[in-house]
């Protein structure tokens, strides 16, 4: 019923089980399981041409992403559209928005419209890689 | 603009099953109960009401007060708890003149009005559903197809669930989207004893899911945690790769994620099945679904 095509083999190990500490609802919560809305969020651009990596404080501001050099945060590598990208700030959280861009933007491997950011996603644009990283703050 | 041409895009609002589960291990996948939108130009509609209907209500309540009153369609796969508990705090529901139609199994012992309208009990809620200022109207399916603007949607029973299910084939913009929750798939293609029942059972699913662009599957258990949930109602995740890459699914979205799973644990799951499926022929594109994302079709 299922060998049509080639069907997947599984290799490697096991399906993991959750970790016997994974938490439950019902469970505590380690205060330094959350996040800080004020702490400190940047963005680091890798490429994979030999351009020189760099970071990018992030505010709650709007910041345009593309190629053109009035972008908030201009990307040169290639398969990135002048306007390709929007980053912004909305109800306390880190959205990013692609722009009808000719290759699209992907959030860890899939491919958006809008998605809202989490720590340490990787958002691809062309031949650029941005890690979003919010730093660990306090409680709120 | 033609049919063909007009973008479909999907949105996750609530992706977790069972209850909903709020705390830093599950802050990138999500903690809201099931709620997906599915939009076509000015068409759309919402699948379940889980707690994730809560923030789709916070921005349809403010799309309303800018631009007047609009008609919401909530289509409810069936009427457990994590499917039905936000609609109590789905803002548009309080705003006069806004048209909330809700959809769901007429193969109940019980009205869906009732089943709905009891959980707004005033031992339970403290506003009853009388008293929402929208126009309310609560219907039970009647036919297999429902058309919602340019949106065409096609319902079959699913019975491997307790108390029943159902998934719906959405059609727009040339694209098929499958929404296909709260089913064990494991007792259709992989039972114990086959029967000619089961067989007809994993034929069907996969007649249905065939050549979707999206399947939003129901992949909660572990294929370990599995063996001890049998019966519950939902689905191994290796099972769920299997079948929807047989039947030619483009990408599948993972849904209805177990209370228990981490964001740890979908990235780790995600690393371990996500480059065999991309690589495989036909290629098929697996994503856990996330709270927050929307995907252009």
């Amino acid at each position: 019923m299922i060998n049509e095509h080639s069907k997947i083999v599984h290799t490697g190990t096991a399906a993991p089980t959750p970790a016997a500490s994974s938490l439950s609802s019902t469970m505590r919560l380690p205060m330094e399981e959350f996040t800080d809305p004020d702490a400190e969020m940047q963005l680091d651009v890798r490429s994979i041409d030999d351009a020189k990596p760099f970071s990018i404080r992030i505010d709650k501001k709007t910041y345009e992403i593309g190629r053109r050099s009035e972008a908030g945060i201009p990307l040169m590598q290639s398969g990135v559209s002048r306007q390709h990208a929007r980053l912004f700030h909305l109800h306390s959280e880190e959205i990013i928005e692609d722009l009808n861009s000719t290759n699209g933007t992907y959030v860890n491997g899939v491919r958006i419209t809008r998605c809202v950011l989490q720590n340490n996603d990787v958002i691809r644009i062309g031949d650029a890689t941005l890690l979003f990283t919010r730093a660990a703050g306090g409680c709120r | 603009m033609s049919e063909t041409t007009t973008p479909v895009s999907v949105t996750f609002w609530g992706t977790r099953g069972s209850i909903s589960t709020p705390g830093g291990s599950t802050e990138k996948y999500g903690g809201n109960t099931p709620c997906v939108s599915v939009r076509c130009g000015r068409s759309s509609i919402i699948l379940d009401a889980g707690t994730g209907i809560r923030v789709l209500g916070i921005r349809l309540a403010s799309q309303i007060h800018s631009e007047g009153p609009s008609a919401q369609h909530i289509l409810l796969s069936h009427t457990h708890w994590d499917h039905i508990q936000g609609l109590p705090f789905f803002q548009p529901a309080y705003i006069k003149g806004t048209d909330l139609v809700i959809y769901g199994s007429a193969q109940k012992e019980r009205f869906l009005e009732s089943i709905l309208s009891g959980q707004m009990d005033l031992n339970y809620f403290p506003v009853q559903m009388k008293e929402l200022a929208a126009n309310v109207s609560i219907r039970e399916f009647e036919d297999r197809f429902m058309t919602i603007g340019d949106i065409h949607i096609e319902m079959q029973e699913q019975i491997l669930h307790p108390g029943g299910s159902i998934r719906f084939k959405i059609t727009a913009g040339g694209r098929k989207i499958v929404y296909a929750t709260d089913v064990e798939l494991n007792a259709a293609f992989d039972p114990a004893e086959p029967t000619r029942e089961t067989r007809r059972l994993a034929e069907e699913y996969s007649a249905f899911i065939r050549d979707a662009d999206l399947l939003i599957g129901d992949g909660q258990y572990s294929g370990s945690e599995y063996a001890f949930k049998k019966g519950w109602g939902h689905t191994s995740v290796p099972l769920l790769l299997e079948v929807a890459h047989a039947a030619h699914v483009r990408q599948l979205a993972v849904f209805h994620h177990d209370p228990e799973h981490s964001d740890a644990y979908f990235d780790t799951l995600e690393q371990q099945f996500g480059p065999a499926y991309r690589n495989a022929a036909p290629a098929m594109h697996v994503f856990w679904a996330r709270e927050g994302i929307t995907i252009d079709l």
